[in-house]
């Protein structure tokens, strides 16, 4: 499963900084297509041993794993159901399990990592500084972990055909009015890639997005050593439903966007039908770092496209920072605000009183409770999605995402 | 009257655009990469064949319904409780011409027979 360097013997790795395959012990450097081949076919046939029929356990509530021999040491290497490569436990070379990635399960793409792990952690560092509210210890962050790995990705051609109502505040004179907009027709969406682990979440794997599907190099093995690797195990559903949920939002915001002239627009009704082209349908694997920390004594895990080096991670804050300096503005802007209606709504009132129906009072007050009302409300709601938004990275599924592997 | 109304506007307005505030800046300073890719990236746009910028209520109930055309699949869906796969011939020979939108069965393509030749023999 390790290959092997051909000046000294030792296990070779990838190396994005190079973009060739380095001996880790003499520091020989070959192209990943220089690899033997007779190498590779050899290890396309070896099989794993299921660990329930080895140590007798075949009740099924247990997941099962897989065991293989490492051909450096001949020590054990458990895998996961979707595991394709790991790092052996007891001699720390890089395996990648190849009859797990063979015929249809091999993808056909890989992005290879472009960013080093040095540099994965460097480029968290510059950005955690950058943070206000990010708590000293973490700008100082130790790693528990920095784990690279290749996420399984569909790459989808699809067309969605839809119809919608899009709702929307159009001025009439003085006042603005609800009116509707209709729009119908097809949008044909190119190369969207979806990741294809049941494991990680949607939502945090398209946060990772955009990687650049023009940088795919036909999938080689190689491009897996040193770093691990899950094949795809999702379903037909699941691929449907995760393309469906994209059309849908590309389309809304693209008949949104067609809709001139109005503002708060929102889609109210809509039908669509999206039909996936099997036939252009590509497997690839992206590079993902999941660096991991503990802080508080929870752990906490930040994700680097392997790629672009883009961070994605929701950051614990610096909590009495934040209230105090909420509060504290709070009250500054409230002495303001107070001071500056103090003196401008007595006039106003008094002007439109004695000019008008005192029913402009009621009006104006009206419109100002409305405002205020809006206003703390939004502000308020801002800050709950804010505050999911960072807890969403947080979660412990991800957690598990990379700590069930071996080290 | 004036006070009064300062003294409840005042808090009201200072907070709700403090908590505006900080939310921007706590999503810059602690919520990474809060992004994804956008239609422009995997989309030129949706081509549309119809579009009414005024519509009544009644048409609004009903518009999404009335325009909506489903698309023609070339291949029939695959079974959902599969695991996605790299399709292979045998798939598109496996599921080619099955898509009951397309209807196909329903064509008739031969020589239909002369009105006045009954397919059946009448009962008598």
């Amino acid at each position: 499963m390790a290959t092997l360097c051909k000046n000294c013997g030792g296990a070779v790795v990838f190396d994005p900084k190079t973009q060739k395959m380095v001996c880790e012990f003499c520091g020989g450097m070959f192209l990943p297509e220089e690899i033997e081949a007779e190498n590779k076919d050899l290890l396309k046939d070896k099989q794993a041993q299921s660990m329930n029929d080895i140590y007798g356990t075949d009740e099924e509530e247990f997941l099962d794993c897989y065991i293989y021999t490492c051909n450096n040491c001949g020590g054990e290497i458990i895998i996961n159901g979707t595991e394709a490569s790991t790092n052996c436990i007891y001699c720390g070379n890089s395996a990648v399990v190849f009859s797990r990635v063979s015929k249809q399960k091999k993808p056909q793409y890989i992005i290879p990592f472009q960013v080093s792990k040095e540099e994965a952690v460097s480029i968290i560092r510059t950005r955690f500084n950058k943070g206000i509210f990010i708590p000293k210890e973490i700008k100082n962050f130790k790693p528990d972990s920095v784990r690279g790995i290749y996420i399984p990705y569909w790459i989808v051609d699809a067309e969605t055909s839809g119809s919608v109502v899009v709702q929307g505040q159009v001025k009439s004179g003085k006042n603005s009015v609800t009116r509707y907009f209709g729009r119908a027709g097809r949008m044909k969406i190119r190369r969207l890639p979806l990741d294809a682990s049941v494991l990680l979440s949607d939502e945090s794997s398209s946060r990772l997005e955009p990687y650049n599907t023009s940088n795919m190099k036909e999938f080689d093995e190689d491009y897996l050593r040193g770093f691990y690797s899950n094949i795809s195990d999702v379903t037909y559903n699941d691929l449907r439903r995760a393309v469906g949920k994209r059309a849908q939002e590309y389309f809304n915001e693209s008949a949104i966007d067609d809709v001139k002239g109005a503002s708060s627009k929102k889609v109210i009704s809509s039908m669509y039908d999206t039909a996936i082209d099997y036939d252009t349908l590509n497997y690839a694997m992206f590079p993902a770092w999941f660096v991991t920390y503990d802080f508080k004594g929870k752990h906490n895990t930040i994700l680097v496209n392997g790629e672009s080096g883009k961070v994605v991670c929701g950051v614990p804050w610096n909590k009495a920072l934040f209230y105090t300096l909420l509060i504290a503005s709070g009250i500054i802007l409230t002495v303001v605000f107070f001071f500056m209606f103090k003196y401008t709504l007595p006039p106003l009132l008094s002007t439109r009183s004695s000019g008008h129906s005192s029913n402009n009072n009621g009006k104006i007050i009206g419109f100002i409770i409305a405002g205020v009302i809006a206003l703390f409300s939004v502000g308020i709601a801002r800050i709950r999605k804010v505050i999911k938004s960072i807890n969403l990275t947080q979660e412990q599924a991800i957690f598990n995402f990379v700590k069930k592997r071996q080290e | 009257m004036g006070n009064f109304l300062a003294i409840i506007f005042a808090p009201g307005l200072g907070f709700g655009l403090v908590f505006f505030i900080f939310a921007k800046l706590l999503a810059k300073s602690n919520d990474l990469g809060d992004s994804k890719g956008d239609a422009s990236f995997y989309t030129n746009g949706i081509l549309f064949n119809t579009r009414k910028d005024r519509i009544n209520n009644s048409e609004k109930n009903s518009f999404a319904l009335s325009y909506h055309v489903p698309i023609n699949r070339k291949y029939a869906e695959p079974d959902g409780l599969k695991e996605v796969h790299v399709f292979t011939d045998k798939d598109r020979v496996l599921t080619e011409n099955k898509d009951p939108m397309k209807n196909d069965e329903l064509d008739f393509d031969g020589e239909l027979p002369p009105i006045d030749k009954p397919i059946f023999k009448p009962l008598n």
